[in-house]
């Protein structure tokens, strides 16, 4: 957590969605204090057109929204070549047993566990974002 | 009960054994083998659809271009919206792949420095004839001394008055009229004592008009040139022979065809232009048969000799200025190729 | 059901019977009667072959004959004294004699012409190949140098076989014998011209070849047809293609049965002539030939459909009488297994068949008073059965409505925890710059821990209720189980340090690499052996070991804790069980950690073992099989 620099995400345009207000205000608050601009949607419907307007570097995606879940979004992200590329980290309530590769197989990037507390969350992403090529470069590490 | 079922099961299992290996043995399944797309070929025609063409219409019509895996388009010749079509012109553009042309229009193209060679000749000998009705009683050369011979200007010119001298007679001695019309008209009417035509087309036409005819073929009297020479570009022979070999092998077994069935041959004709007339097509067919297939040579075989005649007849004409190189001319290679092989 | 069965029962055996007996009255005459039709028929075939053959060496022997006669005749023309007086008249003063030579020479040889038939003209030509003299005016001064008997005419006797010319669309055939000096040098060529109207009279006769036979000769030059086919529509100046007509162009001589050029099957005898360059072909259409064998065809058949007639009326009247006792027998046990235990067979014949219908009532007695008793017992069953049934099926519905519930209860109750978590995670760390003192910390670090251990207790309701509602897909994907048991280390060994015990890891070698399985519910399964182990040992080391058992792998975790007391051993997997109620609250937790293990275990194909003793410690022993290939779904 110590080692994780304060301007890791500086400039970084993500979006989260999730169809908890607090749960999507503790993303942003976390985010914005590794200077991401954090953009935010209820469902997924909504994420696909702020995604279409922003085009950010990753996208974090709640499972269980109304309107458009997070498997019709990410499905919906793939079908679409100009989106297909960006990357989408799946969040599951709590780590319920067999959704990853579901998940995974669904196309997400890769997923992470809720609740999202500060000691782990970040500590979490860094670790997926190590992961993904298109994204390490930009990391201020 | 079950018991009682096993004589019957394996009585009538006996019996369908045997049905099976008697109908085994009856049928012979023929398994179709999987084909490449066929290459897409298309041939100029140097005239109009008909007769002389037919051993082309035979050819995809009886699926022996199919068979050489081709898919043959047939372009019409003769005069289009911008006047004659060149098949030789056709061919160079790219715009044919094949072509029928005289080998005296060959020879003058390469002089030109246009890369096209002869493949194999449709027709052995030339048609070309000196035509007088019965009545006139002109049966030997000698017997043209005093009369008017109608001849169109060109090749045909030259032909009639190399004739008339190696036969010792005086050029000045017969009237030559020039040949305006396609018709044997001047020469039914009393115009012109002697036309001179294709005995396969003119030849047929007299007939046609209810008269009987004498002709002399200058061929009998060693006088020749090609008239229907396939040929096809430099360029194909040297990047594609294979093709040139299937599409003359199509065309061979389509010709062999026409040779055994002119009757269908001549049907096929109509099948391009139905306003032809089928009696007129297959007289003219038959006539031409014999032409395509004299004794002694070989379907489609050409003679160095009709080139050197064709050739000689040009610079007599003064259509040529220098003799061309006649070995790069023609090429009876796929021909012999294909004969070999059967 | 039953009905059908009577009724297929009854026609099989008939039809066994019928069948057998058909079959075995057809075999004779259908294996006897095509042998003896086949050797008449060949027979036959071989007498019309042996005829056509000699007619076609008659054919051949006339044709070479007439081609001899012929040559004979040219022979004659060119040797005769009259000749050579004419050309050695000539040589002095060459130019002013041409013409007088000509017509002498035009004179003798239509002197000549006019002594015979076989020829239609006579002609000379020279070294150069014009024609010069002919007894045909409109032939002089044309060239043969482009026909294919000029090369060879100019150095011996030559026939030209037949060919079409081009000009009078004739088909000529032409012989040349050379023309020789004094010296023996070659001065021109004597040609002549045949009529063949001989050889097509000798081909067109008839005389003995029935009503379809023919004979005809083929020029190898495009398979031209060279003398008229018997049949209409056939013209010459064709080119006709048959099997008989390929093998003989190809210069072989023989017989066959093939199709002719009309595509009727004849019986043909070819051969190559090449004089002619021709084939010639003697042919028979087969039906004329084979006319005798197809009338003794038809008498074998009728025979045969009498004797199949026959044996079809016998052998149904034999099959009737014999099947109809044990149809009737049949007719008693159906009756019987429909139900009807009072049916008896009626006995009529004193032989097998009779016995058997005794056999079959003392059967019927027996098993119609085991009946009446069956079905007493049976309905008391049906009873009891379909009580027990009803309450199954109520205790599944209550276990599927609670582990509905309980997934609902711990999703709703984990939302508003999620929150607690994170602002209080926020506050803590003084983001969005938040500020507090002392005091603040301590409780908000108060409200943490506690917020923690519900949403500990939330998650594993969470995972128990979706094994139990059978929600739970397991993944089939790679593990390393090096790395497994390092990640697992990693996670609890800040655990084991905050109690001061130690922490030991051990992973068997002769694991394979990689294993494929779900490292999510392993992990889950270790991580609760593992924090349980902990949780109730306050000295000493928990050990962690992964190791292979034939074709599984175990994990076992031991611990020096408390122990686990025999009475409590079957009960420590159940939910909400702690050894002693008291112990909760000493050590915390849900208790729901040992059933999930349990439950994640079985769900694997696994098994679970508890070795302990009070006071000395406990050893959970998990064994999984092992899958070293990846599953295919």
């Amino acid at each position: 957590m110590q080692n994780i620099p304060q301007d890791l995400l500086t400039g970084w345009d993500i979006v989260v969605l999730d169809d908890e207000d607090d749960s999507l205000e503790v993303a942003e608050v976390i985010l914005l204090e590794y200077g991401a601009n954090v953009y935010t949607a209820q469902n997924g419907k909504a994420g696909l057109e702020v995604v279409n307007r922003v085009r950010p570097r990753f996208v974090i995606s709640d499972l269980s929204m109304p309107v458009m879940d997070g498997w019709g979004f990410i499905h919906a992200m793939k079908e679409d070549d100009a989106l297909t590329e960006i990357p989408v980290i799946a969040l599951t309530a709590h780590a319920m047993i067999g959704d990853r590769e579901r998940a995974i197989r669904a196309g997400f990037h890769n997923y992470l566990t809720k609740p999202l507390t500060v000691d782990t969350f970040m500590a979490d992403l860094v670790k997926l974002l190590i992961d993904i090529p298109e994204l390490v470069e930009y990391l201020n590490i | 009960m079950n018991q009682k079922m096993y004589p019957t099961r394996s009585l009538l299992f006996a019996i369908m054994v045997a049905m099976l290996v008697i109908m085994a043995g009856c049928n012979g399944t023929a398994v179709e083998p999987t084909k490449a797309p066929a290459d897409t070929i298309s041939f100029q025609l140097s005239w109009i659809h008909e007769y002389s063409a037919a051993s082309f219409y035979m050819a995809v019509e009886n699926g022996h271009f199919a068979a050489q895996n081709l898919n043959v388009s047939i372009a019409v010749g003769g005069f289009g919206a911008d006047g004659y079509i060149e098949p030789i012109a056709q061919v160079l553009s790219g715009e044919s792949d094949f072509g029928t042309a005289s080998s005296t229009g060959l020879i003058q193209a390469q002089a030109e420095g246009k890369k096209v060679v002869g493949i194999a000749t449709i027709l052995q000998r030339s048609p070309l004839a000196l035509m007088s009705l019965k009545d006139s009683n002109i049966v030997v050369p000698t017997d043209l001394v005093g009369k008017t011979i109608m001849v169109s200007d060109g090749g045909a010119r030259t032909l009639l008055i190399t004739f008339l001298t190696q036969q010792g007679i005086d050029v000045e001695s017969v009237t030559i009229l020039p040949r305006t019309t396609f018709g044997v008209e001047p020469l039914i009417n009393g115009e012109t004592q002697v036309l001179a035509g294709w005995l396969i087309n003119e030849g047929v036409m007299i007939e046609e008009a209810g008269f009987e005819s004498n002709f002399m073929l200058l061929s009998d009297y060693g006088l020749d040139d090609y008239d229907f020479v396939i040929f096809t570009s430099q360029e194909m022979l040297d990047t594609q022979p294979q093709l040139v070999e299937r599409f003359l092998r199509g065309y061979l077994a389509g010709l062999q065809d026409t040779i055994g069935n002119p009757t269908q041959a001549a049907k096929y004709v109509l099948k391009y232009d139905s306003t032809l007339n089928l009696d007129g097509q297959l007289a003219r067919l038959e006539a031409m048969l014999p032409l395509i297939n004299p004794p002694g040579t070989p379907l489609g075989l050409m003679d160095m000799r009709v080139w050197e005649q064709s050739q000689a007849i040009l610079l007599e004409q003064q259509a040529l200025a220098v003799p061309i190189d006649l070995t790069t001319i023609f090429t009876n290679d796929f021909i012999e190729k294909i004969y070999t092989a059967e | 059901m039953e009905n059908d069965n009577k009724t297929q029962f009854r026609g099989r055996i008939r039809f066994t019977l019928l069948l057998t007996f058909i079959i075995l009255a057809i075999i004779p005459p259908t294996l006897l009667v095509p042998f003896i039709l086949g050797q008449t028929a060949q027979q036959a075939d071989e007498q019309v072959k042996n005829q056509f053959e000699s007619v076609a060496e008659l054919k051949t022997a006339q044709i070479e004959s007439y081609l001899d006669n012929l040559s004979q005749i040219l022979e004659i023309v060119v040797s005769e004294e009259e000749l050579y007086e004419a050309i050695e008249s000539l040589p002095e003063d060459k130019a002013t004699h041409t013409a007088e030579l000509s017509e002498l020479l035009t004179a003798y040889l239509s002197e000549k012409l006019a002594a015979q038939t076989a020829f239609r003209e006579l002609f000379i030509y020279g070294e150069e190949g014009i024609i010069h003299v002919s007894t045909n005016s409109t032939q002089l001064n044309k060239r043969v140098s482009n026909l294919p008997y000029f090369e060879p005419s100019l150095s011996e006797r030559y026939i030209q076989p037949p060919y079409y010319e081009i000009s009078t669309r004739d088909l000529n055939m032409i012989f040349t014998v050379p023309i020789t000096n004094e010296e023996g040098e070659i001065v021109g060529v004597l040609a002549g011209r045949a009529d063949l109207a001989v050889l097509s009279q000798i081909m067109t006769t008839i005389n003995g070849l029935g009503e379809t036979g023919e004979t005809y000769l083929i020029s190898l030059q495009n398979s031209y047809l060279l003398t008229e086919s018997r049949f209409e529509g056939y013209e010459l100046n064709r080119s006709y293609r048959s099997e008989g007509i390929t093998q003989a162009l190809a210069g072989k001589n023989g017989v066959g049965n093939y199709l002719d050029y009309r595509g009727t099957p004849v019986i043909g005898v070819y051969r190559w002539i090449p004089e002619l360059q021709s084939g010639l072909l003697a042919e028979i259409t087969e039906e004329e030939a084979l006319a005798s064998i197809r009338n003794l065809t038809t008498v074998n058949i009728v025979i045969g459909a009498v004797i199949v007639v026959g044996a079809v009326i016998i052998g149904v009247l034999f099959a009737r009488w014999l099947s109809r006792p044990i149809i009737d027998l049949a007719h008693s046990a159906v009756a019987f297994a429909k139900g009807d235990y009072s049916q008896r067979a009626e006995i009529r014949r004193k032989n097998e068949i009779g016995q058997l219908g005794q056999a079959f009532n003392h059967m019927a007695d027996a098993v119609e008073q085991r009946q009446n008793e069956l079905v007493n017992l049976n309905q008391s069953l049906k009873i009891a059965r379909d009580e027990a049934l009803a309450s199954q099926r109520i205790a599944n519905e209550n276990s599927r409505l609670k582990s509905e519930f309980l997934s609902t209860m711990s999703h709703e109750l984990r939302t508003p925890m999620n929150a607690i978590e994170g602002f209080t995670g926020i506050m803590l760390k003084k983001m969005a710059g938040v500020e507090y003192n002392e005091k603040t910390e301590r409780y908000l670090t108060k409200v943490q821990s506690n917020s923690k251990r519900l949403l500990g207790l939330i998650n594993d309701f969470l995972d128990l209720s979706r094994i139990e509602s059978g929600r739970l897909e397991l993944a089939n994907l790679p593990i390393s189980p090096t790395e497994m048991v390092q990640k697992w280390r990693d996670n609890l060994i800040v655990l084991a340090d905050t109690k001061g015990l130690e922490f030991n890891v051990k992973v068997d070698p002769t694991l394979p690499e990689t294993v494929y399985g779900d490292e999510e519910s392993i992990s889950k399964i270790a991580i609760n052996l593992v924090g349980n182990a902990i949780k109730f040992t306050e000295k000493g080391t928990v050990s962690l070991s992964l190791e292979r058992q034939n074709d599984k792998m175990a994990l076992i975790v031991q611990d020096t804790g408390i122990g686990i007391p025999p009475h409590a051993r079957e009960f420590v997997f159940d939910e909400f069980r702690q050894v002693d109620q008291s112990s909760k609250r000493v050590h915390g937790g849900t208790g729901l950690g040992l059933a999930i293990v349990q439950k994640l275990a079985r769900e694997m194909d696994g098994t679970i073992t508890l070795q302990s003793e009070v006071g000395v410690g406990s050893t959970f022993t998990v064994l999984l099989p092992i899958q070293i290939q990846k599953e295919l779904a």
